[in-house]
């Protein structure tokens, strides 16, 4: 080995094509299980699925979630059930992204999404409110925060596909057909009333014995 | 509600034979729906005035037990029964003639409120199977034809022919107790 | 244990010296005969799951969780009803044992609906807990479960949802067998069982919170914590209930600042584990936005918000000004509703500054020297074992709630006689041997004619109207309870009333029987305030101050460096009066309203319009300190730590929770400071600590009274230096005329208040005042329930409801003191000084006199 065997390496990879990206002209795929910031997602006929149990801010190793539930307005219910979430906080500061909270949550109210863009000019603003994190009625994230103004809707196309990966119960063999779409938020679930075999979202009625998944 | 003169004379002789007044509950239960042919609310009220208990307590008794109309229901009560020896006499039958004479189904008065029709658990008279009451009267061995005249006599408020006599211990007295006067069982309150 | 202990068979048993043995899961131990199973295996460290069976209530064995296996028994019997036999072996964790468990769980579950994230009791939920220690796992039942409508409100208290209700039987069982309300009960039967009131008539006990607590489910929720937080966002610390004078132990329960939740702490001295709703549900004004939060001095006749250290000046100024005048220029009134340490800090002023004017009771209680010196002072457990109890007091159900609850309980389960000497009847004349109902305000000349009965002297006809025949059958209980502790229960009968010798006819007649005195006060800390000194003629540690240079004034003044005041002073009615007449100069108001918690209002109006200078330390704008010229916003319950004395005596604590509002302060330093700036020498305190030390020191009484020993739910039971011995009772003659009604003036559990009026779970509750007649009245009068009618008494006119009640006696009226009685037909031109105030009965009464009487008159009908 002569005095630039050393270099090998080093110019081997000078003829390489470099893996840096351009970020953030280009904008690279997250792979499906990313824990990106979390969204309050919704059901379809827009009810808000958080029912404001604060199991997720019990779970939180980090204690940055404050939630606040209160009771239903009978005439106009904010969620299905007694109880929604009334205050719902977050400080991104505070959070690890570990994901413990999407696990912990009963009606899949609260996910990650891909979303990793949320640089803030003050402290107050890392603290995400419920106006922040609850999607708005089309299933898309608010994006009202001006620093995530730059992802495109393509990006969020990507989320909500690795919160499958834990079965209910614990079960290995658990293989549920996920009735999730890709898009960030919205859930499908099947009209009222249609006898089908398909076990519903979990989260899609908690008080409903058809929405249990027989194994 | 309030007892008639007679009736509360009869609660009180109700209540004076038991060591716990409380233990008149049931009987001053039949009492009070024999006078109004249903137990409404105000009549579990005044059961417990006489008794000194809380009308939740009342209530309670009145609620477990199934021959104690919550509702307001005909002036007569057919009940039929269900059980074995009937069913296998023809008593499933029997209900559905006696729910096509009344043109009202099971469970339910006709609509002019004079049969209540109700289906019962085993009355006891399995050897007179298939059979049914009328007020508390029983009717054993009833054919379709017969039937037809016991819904038409109790349409009309009648007291239906053919049955066992009005029963002398509806009040669940023990014995050696002095009875309900002569006359006066659950008939008597369906004029008040 | 409670029903072991309690019944006399089980004391006649445990004398005997047989012990059984029983062996738990190897664990080999001794028993009292009677013992469940249950109770023993919890002695023996074994846990056996349960839901139904309470420490405090009759076993049912509905719940089946707690089988056990017994050795050489058939089956496997319920621990919560099988009493332990001698060499007993019992398996609480075999196979056959566990597998039962789990079909019980099972079958439990199959019609819970398992809402845990939404119900209330998620995280605290015994029935979780047991399902994830003793459960399948899984269930089998895939149906539909059994629904019902969702919460439904049994009152406007407390919620049921029937689907997640198991049947325990506790809150029934607890209705009916502890708070003597069956007003909940089971309906329908089979798979449709559920818990109902009857239709229309409300869960309305005063207790009715103790079943939220029972439950084992999230069946019962409360209304006032109804999804305010989950059992893991609560912080807690153990206090002392804050309402009334039994002084419960609570567990005081906040989240972010704010106390949430209020529980209650089985101790066996005081409420064995109840608590009655007013203490339970009446802690929302702590969080109300019309709490004061800075002090305030009036400039140009309108109060401002100013600095402390201006507050405090001008308030030292005023005070100082008029001490000039003379001891009674001065008037300190108030300190029964804070800690015991303010108190004292509020006496010491009061002495500092010069006078003896000093009061806590507002000329609604009784002597302070009785209250404080009773002797042989019973404790609340000594109604359990009593061989009688004669209450002469306050309706108890409605002041002192927790107190009723032990005493029917003595009455019904252990059965103490009960003799009540009322003016009216009250909650516990259903339990009462004999109810001695007489004209309201003679009271004492009947307790003194019982005691004159007990020691043979006969009475040709009982005083004060009651009935002979009662009054001999009362004459032979106490005659069989003679020398075998029998308790005299002693208080204000009503603040229409002045029940001026009552302590010491109850005195008397404990004296006559060989009893024990119970002295009951209305307000939480009245007994610490007295003993802190805050009465004309006590010094701290309850010392008599007329007995001049005893040790216990020398340690006082030792401990002040200054020397105390030696002239008579001035209860609470003698200051309200003499400021009437405008011979006050300086009024200290310490949590005292003059206006709205006064038994005389005309009187108290008077004195607040006529003294120059008035400083009120308080938590609201009460209006006697909107009329004040400095204004302190104070610390209060769940605010501030230091020590309370119940009527026993018993000193426990009081713990700070959340941080008072604004800038208020605990009274105590305040008061240090205004005593600096009094005398000149610097202030001392820097805690509540040092408080209570300086109060040790200075009063002998507290010197059995350590920090340590004040800790926990027992307590320690403080004895004044110098007991009560009344002097020889003369009853001054009380005339009545036959035209008028005598009035009976009581408090009522929920009243309109500062305190309750502002807490929102009391404000659904009708607490609309209305005057009881007896029926034969009612007739003479020719008028019906609801109608308004006058009465005319001494000082003022009131228009209000009247409703019948036979429970209050021909020719007597009851009016409730602690409500607003506004009538649909108020006289719009008596606006003046109603429309600022509404009209209360304290209107009505006028409290230099011995009893009042009202003229009732009917209204002209509206044309």
């Amino acid at each position: 080995m002569g005095k630039f065997s050393g270099f090998a390496v080093t110019l081997r990879h000078m003829f390489r094509k470099p893996v840096t990206t351009q970020y953030p002209k280009e904008v690279r795929e997250k792979p499906v299980r990313f824990h990106g910031r979390h969204v309050l997602n919704r059901y379809p006929d827009g009810m808000e699925k958080c029912i404001g149990c604060e199991l997720c801010a019990a779970v939180c190793p980090a204690k940055c979630i404050y939630v606040r539930g209160k009771d239903n307005p009978p005439g106009n219910p904010v969620s299905p059930g007694e109880r929604y979430g009334y205050v719902y906080e977050i400080n991104l500061l505070r959070c690890i992204f570990c994901g413990l909270c999407v696990e912990a949550c009963p009606t899949t109210a609260i996910t990650m999404s891909n979303m990793f863009e949320f640089s803030v000019t003050d402290r107050n603003q890392a603290i995400f409110t419920k106006e922040h994190l609850l999607v708005g009625e089309d299933g898309k994230p608010n994006r009202k925060l001006g620093v995530e103004a730059d992802v495109t809707a393509d990006a969020l196309e990507e989320a909500g596909g690795w919160m499958r990966a834990t079965a209910p119960g614990g079960n290995a063999n658990f293989k549920e057909e996920v009735l999730w779409s890709p898009e960030a938020g919205v859930g499908t679930r099947l009209p009222e009333g249609v006898a089908d075999n398909h076990p519903r979202d979990i989260g899609a009625d908690t008080r409903s014995p058809e929405g249990r998944v027989e194994q | 509600m309030s007892f008639s003169a007679e009736n509360r004379r009869i609660a009180d002789r109700i209540v004076a034979q038991y060591p716990q007044s409380e233990s008149a509950v049931l009987p001053l239960l039949h009492l009070a729906q024999s006078q109004d042919g249903w137990l409404s609310p105000d009549g579990m009220r005044e059961v417990a005035e006489i008794l000194g208990l809380e009308p939740a307590q009342v209530f309670s008794v009145a609620s477990f037990y199934t021959m104690y109309l919550r509702e307001p229901a005909g002036k007569k009560i057919i009940s039929v029964c269900n059980n074995i020896s009937c069913m296998l006499q023809g008593s499933d039958e029997l209900l559905e003639r006696i729910e096509h004479r009344l043109g009202s189904k099971c469970g339910h008065s006709t609509s002019g409120g004079e049969v209540y029709l109700e289906e019962v658990e085993c009355l006891a008279a399995c050897g007179g199977a298939p059979c049914l009451q009328v007020d508390g009267e029983y009717f054993e061995n009833v054919t379709i034809e017969a039937a037809d005249s016991i819904v038409d006599s109790a349409m009309r408020g009648e007291r239906p022919e053919g049955g066992k006599g009005l029963p002398s211990d509806f009040y669940s007295e023990p014995l050696g107790a002095p009875s309900i006067p002569e006359g006066l069982g659950a008939n008597e309150g369906e004029g008040s | 244990m409670a029903d072991t202990k309690a019944s006399p068979e089980a004391e006649e048993s445990q004398a005997s010296p047989e012990r059984l043995k029983v062996t738990i899961d190897g664990v080999t131990t001794e028993v009292e005969p009677g013992t469940l199973l249950i109770e023993a295996a919890l002695k023996a460290g074994k846990y056996i799951p349960h839901f139904c069976w309470h420490p405090r209530m009759k076993p049912v064995a509905k719940c089946r969780m707690c089988l056990v296996e017994v050795e050489d028994q058939r089956g496997l019997p319920p621990a919560c009803t099988t009493p332990c036999s001698n060499e007993m072996v019992v398996h609480t964790d075999t196979p056959i044992v566990q597998q039962v468990q789990e079909s019980v769980l099972e079958l439990l579950l199959a019609n819970h609906p398992l809402d845990c994230p939404v119900c209330d009791r998620g995280g605290e939920c015994p029935l979780q807990d047991q399902t994830m220690a003793y459960g399948p796992g899984e269930s089998r039942f895939v149906e539909e479960k059994r629904h019902y409508e969702k919460p439904i409100a049994l009152s406007e208290l407390v919620l049921l949802d029937r689907e997640r209700c198991i049947l325990c039987d506790r809150c029934t069982r607890f209705a009916d067998e502890v708070a003597g309300d069956p007003l909940i009960a089971f309906v329908e039967r089979g798979n449709r069982t559920h818990v109902l009131t009857f239709p229309d008539e409300p869960f309305r006990s005063y207790f009715s919170g103790n079943t939220i607590e029972a439950c084992p489910v999230g069946a019962l929720t409360a209304v006032p914590y109804r999804f305010k937080a989950r059992p893991w966002d609560l912080e807690e610390v153990e206090s002392t209930c804050a309402q009334c004078a039994v002084g419960c132990r609570v567990k005081l329960q906040s989240s972010s600042s704010r106390v949430l939740r209020v529980l209650g702490v089985d101790s066996e001295e005081v409420n064995q584990g109840w608590l009655c709703d007013k203490g339970r549900f009446g802690f929302e004004y702590l969080h109300h936005d019309d709490r004061l939060t800075a002090p305030m001095i009036r400039i140009d006749g309108e109060l401002v918000e100013a600095s402390w250290g201006e507050a405090l000046d001008a308030a030292a100024d005023g005070i100082k000004r008029a001490a000039k005048e003379g001891p009674d220029a001065l008037g300190f009134l108030g300190g029964s509703r804070s800690t015991t340490e303010s108190a004292y800090a509020f006496s010491k002023l009061a002495r500092i500054a010069g006078t003896n004017n000093v009061d806590a009771q507002l000329g609604d209680g009784l002597e302070a020297a009785f209250l404080v010196g009773a002797n042989p002072r019973a404790s609340i457990a000594n109604l359990d074992s009593a061989a009688a109890i004669v209450v002469a007091g306050p309706d108890l159900k409605e002041e002192l709630p927790v107190l009723y609850l032990r005493v029917k309980q003595a009455a019904l389960k252990n059965g103490v006689p009960l003799i009540e000497c009322s003016p009216m009847q009250t909650g516990l004349s259903r339990y009462a041997a004999v109810s001695l109902i007489h004209r309201a305000g003679e009271t004492a000349q009947l307790l003194s004619a019982l005691a004159g009965a007990a020691q043979r002297e006969p009475t040709d006809r009982p005083p004060a109207g009651a009935s002979a025949t009662d009054f001999q059958r009362a004459v032979e209980i106490i005659s069989e309870a003679c020398d075998k502790n029998a308790v005299v229960i002693a208080g204000r009968t009503g603040l229409a009333t002045s029940d001026g010798e009552l302590g010491a006819s109850a005195t008397q007649l404990a004296e006559a029987i060989g009893g024990l005195v119970l002295p009951v006060a209305h307000r939480a800390n009245t007994m610490g305030a007295l003993f802190a000194g805050c009465a004309p003629d006590l010094l701290p540690g309850g010392s008599r101050l007329a007995d001049g240079d005893g040790g216990s004034r020398a340690a006082i003044e030792k401990a002040w460096g200054r020397a105390v005041p030696s002239h008579e002073g001035r209860d609470a009615s003698g200051i309200v009066t003499e400021a009437a007449r405008g011979n006050v100069g300086a009024l200290v108001l310490m949590g005292a309203d003059l206006i709205d918690d006064f038994p005389d209002r005309s009187l108290g109006l008077e004195a607040i319009g006529r003294t120059g200078f008035i400083v009120a330390i308080d938590i609201f704008m009460t209006p006697t300190a909107a009329a004040a010229d400095v204004v302190f916003p104070a610390a209060t319950f769940g605010e501030q730590s230091g020590c309370v004395v119940n009527i026993e005596g018993r000193v426990t604590r009081q713990v700070a929770k959340v941080a008072p509002p604004g800038s208020s302060q605990p009274e105590w330093y305040l008061l240090d400071q205004l005593t600096s700036r009094i005398s000149g020498k610097p202030a001392r305190w820097t805690s509540h600590q040092d408080v209570f030390e300086e109060m040790a020191a200075a009063a002998p009484a507290f010197a059995e009274v350590t920090r340590a020993s004040i800790e926990g739910a027992k307590g320690t039971v403080v004895r004044a230096s110098d007991t009560y011995a009344p002097q020889e009772i003369e009853h001054p003659p009380i005339a009545t005329d036959q035209y008028n009604h005598r009035v009976i003036a009581g408090r009522k559990l929920y009243g309109d208040g500062q305190v309750s009026g502002r807490c929102t779970a009391f404000r659904r509750i009708d607490t609309k005042a209305v005057a009881r007649l007896n029926s034969r009245d009612m007739s003479r009068l020719g008028v019906e329930d609801g109608v308004a009618v006058r009465l005319r008494g001494a000082r003022a006119d009131l228009e209000i409801a009247v409703m019948t009640d036979d429970s209050v006696p021909e020719g007597s009226v009851s009016v409730p003191f602690n409500r607003i009685a506004t009538s649909s037909g108020a006289d719009e031109k008596e606006t003046g000084e109603s429309a600022l105030h509404p009209i209360r009965v304290a209107d009505l009464i006028d409290s230099t006199a011995a009893v009042n009487e009202v003229r009732i008159e009917t209204l002209e009908s509206p044309a």
